[in-house]
């Protein structure tokens, strides 16, 4: 395009312009009719402009019509304008960038792993929050039903009765059907792994609506609940995995729990259980008989057992309140009918909950802690990405600022503002999308890496984490917005640039020290690295202090093993026995100090089984309030073999024995409460065991003597603050889960292998704690701190990286503008130090407000995480003392290198050269 | 390029169907560069007053041919030293007027041998 050609084609790049010009060839045009008419026809100047007006016609019509067409080129025109200037800006910041190759680097690294950890914590979040169950028919008709399990607790399982009960009474329900969750033990073919299965009624698919992809689904003949015919449906993982995706799999045989079961089908992929977010890996009717799924119909029958969940698919024409109206009904028949099931609290009626599919993915109950789980984790690592962005926006920043004169001479050349900030913008979009897509990619193999991660717990659990259309978007949208944002500094501050100073190759801030802006984003990273530093430190603290917890008993020496006995239980043996004889055959081995058994081991998983509702009150006194506490029941030696510290009375006997008077031990916590500044021994005490369903007692509630008190420990996490405890006699006071411990004479893998040799765990049952020492046991308790200091940790030095860039680009930006002055000084007389000290002390003031600022956060953080730390302040001098002098002496180093170079100027040069 | 949907008489002046105004512009336009007052003047010089337009109609006229590249325009200075706007014909132009000139040759010829056929149709 010719240099004329596109002054015309800009002149009209604004409306006023388009109208001035229509308006102007219009006047022209009926100016020079008039003129010619009083010319040559010789009329008054009057007369020959009516005469133009009529000859011309309709002017305002011509004239809106002019101006339409101009409106329109005036718009494309523009349009072509933007698109081809962004080309040029793109192609100019690409040359640009390349010429620096360090620089993008380090800002697409820096931002790519930022924003790859936000994307995984996204699609984690997306997992289990929003994704829709792709694999379900007309989702919209689909309902789950929970029943209240307490106030606190809104949206709990149903039993099986309850079920029944619905799908015979509720009609605004096509139909109904229920699933629980079991862990079954794969057979050869199946590797003998582990696997979750989802125990389902016959008509499952059909509620769901989910069609396998090879074979079937059950038949209503093969599945009468607690009779059903062996027979089940793999997933697609599962049938990929072990049979390699061979159609020859249907009509096999596999096993699980020794039970020969036939393969009938394999259901589509991403199939995940709807009662806890991980995968399912079979689909069994439920009850199989003897294939030890604790699902015969004896169990299936009692409606104190809530286990299950209820979906439901709309009958035509009804909505979700009509099944809440016809299940409200049946609540109030129930809770008439049984009263002592249903009712939560004093003569508050259980309810049922009907939830749309949509908000039942995940358990709603659950559904806002994993959301604000979520929002915590993407708080955090949203933090560090802003620092990655702070410390990017820092290195351009230095660029805009070494690019005044390119700037200047732009500007004077004609670009507008609007255009340099628009190129500015352009160059930070460049390596802004850039590191999205390379932390896209990074997601995906965390995401991966994530998804493959077993959470062992018996069974093993697992994830299905995708990144899908959505994260995806989440990811572009992040990385525009974060390039945007560490773009918008030096863009703004490359357009403020004053022309004639900023030309004549003055810098335009005399003073050579960096702007405003520059230095609240150094000391904002500062900010960040302190306050991850002392988070990492405080976490790190305390789970070093964990380790020397009083914890009530002595673990060294000790090992468990922990299982279910349902299976032993359902066919009618005797789990007291076996739990003799296993001790008797234990304690007659000569390399153990001691062995014993209760329901759960203090500290452990297993103690969680039994401490759920029980409440208990002081029988002395019948007004007495009623109060939550912990209980465990256990056998003779226990409190021995634990090493527990016996204050008052004695410990449980073998013979506490059923048929003798009930007895219980309880804790210094417990005495207090119930009987403070007496002596409780001999006392009385009623519990009530509330509602959990392994104890069907006659009474609802039982009296029981103390007959000693032990010192306090630790029961559920090693952070806890002093709870209430007591403990019964096993054989007074069985359950259908035992633990064992054993102390070693030499050590606790030794006594691991005799408890794993000795105590074999029955087929089919579920292991909560394989044979493994007290110490492997506990340091689940650890694995949070541990994994919190980690991630922190992590973050903490990511974050100090960057800040070391900032500060070194601070410094170097600091003494590049300052060159002159550093000249000047130096001709006058000033030595290496104190240009040195010059240099440097920008670097370091800046460093000083972050870092107060940061430890303010950190102690703030510090009273908000309390909770979680264990035998450590928030406050802790250490942790504090300890990131400050990091950070500083960080900052230190990092500044050192440019004053350094700073000290090196030859001052003859500097001037010549300005 | 539409067909000219009918001549029609008024006054005893040929009035313009729009797509025809564009057609006579082009050609006015193969002389040189001209403001719309020029275009004109050597319209009404060649159809010596037979031809009525309504003056205006030229402008949107000129502008929509600018829009589709059949002219470029630059303001210039008039005989009398006034700003005036000055199109020129483009290649596109010239090449469009050709195609407008056979179209219309083929145009009246059917409409000529229409006119001019014998009753039933031979000739």
């Amino acid at each position: 395009m010719s240099g004329r050609f596109r002054r015309a084609w800009r002149s009209l790049l604004r409306r006023e312009d388009v109208e001035r010009a229509v308006d102007e060839e219009l006047a022209f045009h009926r100016e020079m009719v008039t003129r010619e008419l009083m010319d040559q026809e010789g009329l008054s100047e009057e007369e020959a402009r009516a005469e133009a007006e009529r000859r011309f016609g309709e002017l305002w019509s011509y004239e809106q019509e002019c101006l339409r067409i101009g409106e329109r080129r005036r718009k494309r025109r523009r349009r072509l304008l933007w698109a081809r200037d962004l080309r040029s800006d793109l192609r100019f910041a690409l040359r640009s960038l390349k010429r620096r190759p360090l620089i993008l680097g380090v800002a697409v690294l820096s931002l790519a792993v930022g924003i790859g950890v936000t994307v995984t914590v996204f699609a984690l979040g997306n997992t289990f929050l929003f994704r829709p169950a792709g694999y379900l028919e007309e989702p919209r008709e689909i309902v789950t039903i929970y029943a209240e399990t307490s106030t606190e607790q809104p949206h709990g399982p149903v039993s099986f009765p309850d079920y029944r009960d619905i799908a015979a009474q509720v009609d605004a329900l096509e139909s109904v059907a229920v699933m629980g969750l079991d862990a079954v033990r794969g057979g050869e073919r199946l590797g003998g792994r582990s696997l979750l299965a989802e125990v389902v009624t016959g008509n499952y698919f059909q509620v769901t609506g989910i069609r396998p992809v090879i074979g079937r689904a059950f038949q209503p003949d093969e599945t009468p609940p607690g009779s059903a015919v062996p027979v089940a449906l793999l997933s697609h993982r599962l049938w990929k995995e072990q049979f390699g995706g061979q159609t020859s799999v249907l009509g096999s045989e596999i096993r699980l729990n020794g039970v020969p079961i036939t393969v009938i089908g394999v259901c589509p992929p991403g199939i995940t259980s709807r009662m806890v977010p991980v995968r399912v890996d079979l689909w069994m009717p439920l009850g199989i008989p003897g294939a030890g799924t604790r699902r015969v119909l004896s169990e299936l029958d009692q409606r104190g057992d809530r286990q299950y969940q209820v979906i439901g698919r709309l009958a035509e024409g009804a909505d979700i309140r009509d099944v809440q109206a016809q299940t409200d009904v049946l609540a109030a028949r129930l809770a008439s009918g049984h009263p002592e099931l249903w009712q939560i609290g004093e003569g508050q009626p259980r309810g049922f909950r009907v939830v749309s599919e949509e908000d039942s993915r995940v358990n709603p109950d659950a559904r806002t802690g994993l959301a604000g789980l979520s929002a915590l984790l993407l708080g955090f690592t949203g933090l560090v990405l802003l620092i990655a962005c702070f410390n990017v926006a820092g290195v351009f920043l230095a660029r805009a600022g070494g690019r005044r004169r390119e700037i200047a001479l732009r500007r004077s050349l004609g670009a507008s503002r609007g255009r340099v900030v628009r190129l500015l913008l352009v160059e930070s979009l460049v390596p802004g999308l850039l590191s999205g897509a390379l932390g896209t990619l990074l997601a995906l193999g965390l995401t991966r890496l994530l998804s493959s991660l077993t959470l062992e717990f018996g069974v093993p659990l697992q994830m299905d984490l995708s990144v899908d259309g959505r994260v995806l978007l989440f990811a572009v949208v992040l990385s525009t917005a974060v390039s945007m944002l560490f773009g918008l500094a030096p863009a703004l501050e490359g357009a403020r640039i004053s022309l004639v100073p900023a030309i004549r190759g003055l810098s335009g801030d005399e003073s050579g020290r960096p702007t405003r802006v520059r230095r609240v984003l150094i000391a904002l990273q500062v900010t960040g690295a302190t306050l991850f530093l002392a988070a990492t430190g405080l976490f790190l603290r305390s789970s070093l202090e964990a380790g020397d917890a009083d914890l009530g008993f002595d673990p060294s020496g000790l090992a468990v093993v922990s299982h279910s006995m349902s299976h032993l239980q359902a066919e009618g043996g005797d789990v007291r026995r076996l739990v003799r004889d296993r001790l008797a055959e234990l304690r007659s081995r000569g390399d153990l100090e001691g062995a014993a058994a209760a329901v759960g081991v203090e500290l452990t998983t297993t103690f969680m089984v039994r401490s759920g509702n029980t409440e208990v009150a002081d029988a002395g006194r019948p007004e007495a309030d009623r109060w939550r506490a912990l209980h465990n029941a256990v056998t003779g030696e226990y409190m021995e073999t634990m090493g527990f510290r016996l204050l008052r009375g004695r410990t449980l006997k073998a013979s506490d024995r059923e048929g003798t008077r009930p007895v219980a031990v309880v804790n210094e916590t417990f005495a207090a409460r119930m009987w403070p500044g007496a002596d409780p021994v001999g006392r009385d005490f009623q519990v009530w065991y509330g509602r959990d369903p392994e104890h069907t007692y006659e009474e609802d509630h039982r009296t029981l003597t103390v007959v000693g008190v032990v010192g306090d420990g630790k029961y559920l996490a090693i952070g806890e603050d002093r709870r209430s405890v007591f403990w019964t006699s096993f054989y007074q006071d069985p359950a259908d889960h035992v633990t064992f411990v054993a102390r070693g004479r030499d050590s606790a893998a030794q006594a691991a292998g005799i408890l794993g040799r000795v105590v074999e765990i029955p087929r089919g049952e579920l292991s909560l704690v394989p044979p493994s020492t007290m110490e492997a046991a506990l340091s689940r308790q650890f694995v949070y701190l541990r994994m919190s200091s980690r991630i922190l940790g992590a973050c903490g030095i990511f974050a100090l990286v960057l800040t070391l860039i900032g500060i070194y680009g601070l410094v170097s930006y600091t003494a590049a503008l300052g060159r002159k002055e550093i000249a000047v000084r130096q001709a006058l007389g000033a030595g290496p130090g104190q240009v040195l000290r010059w240099v440097v002390r920008s670097g370091i003031r800046v460093t000083a407000s972050g870092l107060a600022v940061g430890i303010v956060l950190a102690l703030l953080l510090g009273q908000a995480v309390r909770s979680l730390l264990y035998g450590t302040r928030p406050l802790d001098p250490l942790v504090m003392g300890g990131s400050s002098v990091l950070v500083l002496v960080a900052a230190l180093t990092a500044a050192l290198a440019p004053a350094l170079r700073a000290t090196r100027t030859d001052p003859m040069s500097v001037l010549r050269d300005e | 390029m539409p067909l000219p949907e009918g001549l029609l008489v008024r006054n005893e002046k040929v009035d313009l169907v729009r797509g025809t105004l564009d057609m006579l512009v082009l050609k006015a336009l193969v002389w040189g560069p001209m403001h719309g007052y020029d275009v004109l003047n050597w319209l009404k010089r060649i159809s010596e007053g037979d031809l009525g337009i309504d003056e205006g109609a030229l402008y949107p006229s000129l502008h929509r041919m600018e829009e589709r590249g059949w002219i470029t325009a630059e303001w210039g200075l008039s005989e009398n030293n006034r700003r005036a706007k000055f199109y020129e014909l483009t290649d596109a132009g010239r090449a469009q007027l050709h195609e407008q000139r056979d179209e219309w040759g083929r145009y009246t010829r059917v409409v000529d041998r229409i006119l001019e056929a014998a009753p039933g149709g031979e000739r």
